[in-house]
């Protein structure tokens, strides 16, 4: 790994390749540009991207292994020539890109294992079988997985295992850090441990044992981003529903649409203001009343439900978009309501509309077509692209965590941030303030996101996304909503014992399966940090909340990007 | 002997030590010296940091009344018993959300009554004795019978406080947040998520761990509403396969709140009946409740009804009201019935116990092997119970085999081959207690020890936690 590129990157040294090649062949590894550049690009999509379109650093190579002695192959070489490395799974945003200048990608595309056990209701998957494929597969037998707010391209493993996990239908499909079972990983050091029933031998149904749940080690909230060596199989929890068999998709991209199943109910409610939409949420979380519930910002149904930008600008001048994307209309839920049975229907139905009824909510007037749409976008997670459409730049904020309670905090909070920036003449992608993406997850609890539109191509633009972001996590500490879901590498330590030691632990568990910092990430926790200073940055908060350090800080990541 | 800290509350009577040096199916050897009773978790951090200095090693204990299983008994010289049972606080319930801050030592004899003012009640696992610690089942991952609502192992806990073995106290899932817990709930916060914060999941890893970790110093639980209307009804069959594929179409259509699977001998055991009588009953049942919480509460579960007669009658299996002169109804009023002693020694005065994690798409194959077996063994003519909770919502299946016998009895090696058999068969012993405590790591390709040897190393350096309950578990 001695010489370096014209552009000052290192490349491959010969030994290296040599080995590599040993473990997975020639043609299956790569230190081509060409090749690489589709590893090192730089969108903006989920993060905030510097100027150029590619990012600054590239791996050194790929390697594309096939099973998991493979993956403990490279990671033992990378160890012996003192390289980094990074998983990638489908590459969806810029997350799987390497972030040190040593780092090799292990693009795990060959690994797609997909395996459905219909009556155990799981599958047992690789890093590459999308949510897409598993979707597909799981409804031939009336199941179907969680898939993420990211949408059907992503993976599963690498949701499960690493990476956050939350989605759009969380009401029914739970989110997927607990919906991973038995699991098997190849450590930073390059050894083969597996989790649960699979450590036994005995397949892929039980994520824990024998004795503590040690999987809490790797995985908690935000997954380790690739910061804790390379996750290759896992089984994992698939729901029930109630169609069984391909899923029909009509009409044209962008504007696909299906059909509701028999003894099911897209609606649309809309409550006067939040305090009557938190009161009737709670309601509606008695039992079991809803299969799912969603709460978009009125913008974002409307760039769902119109073809393009520009019928999406007509149509607002002209005041004929559908009731639910009108902006007073944001106080609402997305019900879908999906049963078995005409018995079941009614009584869902009913108890739906009375509680609505009760808390001076109404449904909003939709075409057929458009609740066809907005089917569509829910059963398969299609929001992300809709939504990306109007700026071609979104990231994401704080992710509330805690009871309904805080849900008309969470939507002022959302707002108030950025109110300023979304106005007229302001430097984020102009429209309405409110981009809070409200659910509940499994009955309970709420998670709310508020998204940050901003223009990718604009420096000033990505500065204001980047300092909403900030100001998100520096209102959190004044006025806490809940946990901070969002919450990864240097952030965390800023914050502090309000999240308890969460942050020393994972530094722990970081050091202990990898003190040389070989599975290099920006998405996990900073390594080796010596204890003083963890124990000081809290002290930094008020500096770091400060507007115009902020200011200062977002300038930086919009140049550099994240 | 070391000096105790101070300011806890402390007995070092030989009568007190002895109780903790056995348990019913311990024959422990060795005493404690002391037992300490905290009575806030601010006395467990101390009591921790205390064994930290002073090298004493701790093993907690929070139910009272017969225990069993030895993983409250020392296994080494000089231990201290943490004796949390005296904490017994409701800290707060919350009708709303459905959830409630207890205290170690709240138990299922009390739990309801606490619960009750605010419309709740506790999940719980079949037919727990009074004195079982609620924390504490849900530490040791003990099923609860309501499948439905279990979509995780970590279930039913939300956010808790856990003092590690290391001394530090950790805030985890949702209550990780800045101030005290009084300001915290006057917030408005409930603690609703067990997972995290950032990258660590500190509940999951204490789950399972018998004490070798950490002390739990409170839990937020998920609780079930209390319901207006509530029917439970016994889908019958002669054959396993049918009543499992009912039960399985029951919990993946969500339609029941309680849902499990007996045997003759088992459903005897909790109708208090005894053995004979079993033959009176039906082979299989699957024990099915619907609730109406508050939204229409009849029409709610007259479709459910409706939905589980179609179910049985795909499969063929029998609707039952009424089984062994009891109804359906008065069982589900049993299982909550806080009594203190267990059901399962209720009839022969002792039990043998073996549990395990099975798919439920081979159920029937698992108990199929452990019959060829028992049939063939020693233990043919003994009753050999049978109860099947599906868990997280019908992804796998807690089995368990009891059996019922008279005091003296020596069973041992007959019941030790059965877990081997079963092992051999696929059983996977996600908690390893009693007979196959070791069989559950005999086929651990060594990934299990290593992560146990991980978390030892993290949570107690030093060691102090409940030392030697696991083969791998001494820091590296
Ligand atoms: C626009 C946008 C919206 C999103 N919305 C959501 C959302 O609503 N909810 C949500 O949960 N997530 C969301 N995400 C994040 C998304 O969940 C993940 O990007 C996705 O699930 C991961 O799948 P992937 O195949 O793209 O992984 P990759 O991009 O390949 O990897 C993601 C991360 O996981 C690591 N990783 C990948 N595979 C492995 C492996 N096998 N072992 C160990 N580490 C691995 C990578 O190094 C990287 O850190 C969003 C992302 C974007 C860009």
């Amino acid at each position: 790994m001695s010489a370096k590129t014209d552009k000052g990157r290192l490349t491959l040294d010969p030994e290296v390749r040599i080995e590599l090649e040993n473990i997975l062949g020639a043609r299956n590894i790569t230190d081509d540009p060409a090749l690489m550049s589709g590893y090192a690009w730089n969108t903006g999509v989920g993060k905030i991207a510097s100027s150029d379109k590619f990012a600054a650093l590239w791996p050194i190579a790929v390697a594309l292994p096939a099973t998991v002695e493979e993956v403990a192959a490279i990671v033992k070489c990378c160890k012996r020539h003192g390289l980094s490395f990074r998983p990638h799974s489908t590459g969806y945003g810029s997350m799987g890109c390497v972030t040190s200048p040593d780092s090799i990608c292990i693009d795990l595309r060959r690994m797609k294992h997909l395996e459905i056990l219909p009556e155990d209701r799981m599958a047992v998957i690789g890093p590459y079988a999308t949510a897409n494929q598993l979707q597909a597969e799981a409804r031939k037998h009336g199941l179907t997985c969680h898939v993420v707010g990211a949408g059907p391209s992503h993976s599963p493993l690498a949701s499960a295992t690493s990476l956050i996990g939350v989605g759009i239908t969380s009401q029914f499909t739970s989110a997927n850090m607990r919906n991973m079972l038995a699991w098997e990983w190849v450590t930073p050091e390059g050894d083969i441990i597996r989790g649960g029933s699979a450590a036994s031998g005995l397949g892929w149904y039980a994520s824990d044992g024998p004795g503590p749940g040690t999987r809490g080690l790797l995985r908690g909230f935000f997954g380790a981003g690739g910061g804790l060596g390379v996750f290759t199989r896992i089984g994992i929890k698939l729901y029930p529903i109630n169609q069984k068999g391909k899923m029909e998709v009509i009409g044209k991209v962008p504007q696909l649409r299906s059909k509701l199943p028999p003894h099911t109910a897209l609606l649309h409610a809309i409550f006067p203001d939040y305090e009557a939409q938190r009161a009737a949420t709670f309601d509606l979380l008695q039992d079991d009343v809803c299969t799912v519930l969603l709460r978009m910002p009125p913008d974002h149904i409307g760039w769902t439900l119109t073809r393009t930008n520009a019928e999406f600008v007509q149509r607002t001048k002209d005041k004929t978009l559908p009731e639910p994307a009108i902006l007073d209309n944001g106080a609402s839920w997305t019900i879908l309501i999906a049963s078995r049975s005409e018995a079941e229907h009614r009584w869902r139905s009913e108890t739906v509309r009375a509680i609505v009824a009760s808390h001076n909510g109404r449904f909003a007037e939709m075409t057929q077509e458009e609740e066809e749409v907005l089917y569509h976008n829910l059963a398969t997670s299609q929001y992300v692209p809709r939504v990306l459409r109007a700026s071609g730049g979104i990231t994401t904020s704080f992710g509330v965590l805690d009871s309904f309670h805080f849900l008309p905090q969470a939507i002022e909070m959302g707002e108030k941030v950025l109110a300023k920036d979304t106005a007229p003449g302001g430097d984020l992608c102009e429209g309405s303030p409110d981009e809070q993406w409200i659910w509940p997850h499994e009955g309970r609890y709420m998670w709310a996101e508020n998204i940050i539109h901003f223009d990718p191509t604009s420096e000033a633009s990505r500065a204001a996304g980047a300092r909403a972001l900030l100001t998100h996590f520096a209102d959190q500490w004044k006025r806490p909503l809940g946990t901070t879901g969002l919450l990864v590498g240097p952030i965390q330590d800023v914050t502090g014992p309000r999240i308890g030691k969460a942050p020393a632990f994972a530094r722990k568990v970081k050091s202990y399966f990898d003190k040389d910092d070989r599975s290099k990430t920006k998405e996990y926790v900073i390594p080796n940090m010596p204890p003083v200073v963890e124990k000081v940055l809290p002290a930094f908060r008020p500096i770091f909340a400060f507007k115009p350090v902020q200011s200062v800080m977002a300038k930086i990541l919009a140049k550099k990007g994240m | 002997m070391t000096g105790l800290p101070s300011g806890i509350k402390a007995d070092r009577s030989l009568e007190t030590r002895n109780a903790f040096a056995v348990d019913r199916d311990t024959a422990g050897s060795i005493v404690p010296q002391a037992v300490l009773y905290p009575s806030r978790f601010e006395d467990v951090r101390k009591i921790v940091a205390w064994a930290n200095e002073t090298a004493t090693p701790l093993v907690p204990v929070s139910s009272t009344g017969e225990r069993r299983r030895g993983d409250t008994v020392p296994m080494v010289e000089a231990a201290v018993m943490v004796d949390l049972s005296g904490m017994r606080r409701l800290i707060n319930a919350d009708t709303r959300d459905k959830i409630a801050i207890i205290e170690p030592g709240v138990d299922f004899g009390s739990i309801d009554e606490l619960l009750r003012p605010h419309g709740l009640r506790a999940f719980r696992p079949l037919m727990p004795r009074s004195g079982k610690s609620v924390i504490a089942s849900y530490l040791d991952r003990e099923p609860i019978v309501n499948a439905d609502v279990h979509w995780d192992p970590a279930d039913p806990f939300g956010g808790t406080l856990i003092v590690t073995g290391g001394g530090e106290i950790t805030l985890n899932g949702s209550a990780a947040l800045e101030g005290s817990l009084t300001e915290q709930l006057d917030r408005g916060h409930r603690h609703l998520v067990t997972y995290g914060p950032g990258n660590v999941d500190l509940t999951r890893v204490l789950q399972g761990a018998q004490g070798t970790l950490g002390i739990m110093g409170w839990a937020a639980i998920y609780c079930e509403r209390l319901p207006q209307v509530e029917e439970s009804i016994f889908v019958a069959s002669s054959n396993l396969a049918t009543v499992v594929a009912a039960m399985r179409d029951a919990v993946h259509q969500r339609i029941c709140t309680t849902a499990f699977v007996v045997d003759n001998i088992h459903l005897a055991m909790l109708l208090g009946l005894n053995v004979d009588q079993a033959n009176t009953l039906p082979a299989w049942t699957f024990f099915a409740t619907h609730a109406g919480y508050v939204h229409s509460p009849e029409q709610k579960v007259a479709w459910q009804r409706a939905a589980l007669e179609v179910i049985a009658k795909k499969h063929g299996a029998d609707l039952c009201h009424e089984l062994g002169g009891k109804s359906a109804d008065d069982l589900a009023v049993t299982l909550r019935d806080p009594v203190p002693a267990n059901y399962r020694d209720v009839e022969f005065g002792a039990h043998k116990e073996l549990f395990f994690l099975h798919p439920l798409s081979t159920a029937k194959e698992i108990i199929a092997a452990q019959q060829k077996h028992l049939s063939s063994s020693d233990l043919h003519n003994c009753p050999v119970g049978t109860y099947i909770q599906p868990l997280a919502q019908g992804t796998f299946l807690h089995v368990e085999r009891v059996m019922p016998h008279a005091a003296g009895d020596d069973v041992d090696a007959e019941w030790t081959s059965l877990a081997q058999i079963s092992l051999d068969a696929g059983a996977y012993y996600s908690r390893p207690h009693g007979v196959f405590r070791q069989l559950a790591f005999s086929r651990d390709d060594g990934s299990a020890r290593r992560m146990i040897a991980a978390a030892k190393t993290m949570l107690d350096p030093n060691n102090i936690m409940n030392p030697n309950r696991f083969d791998a578990q001494e820091a590296r």
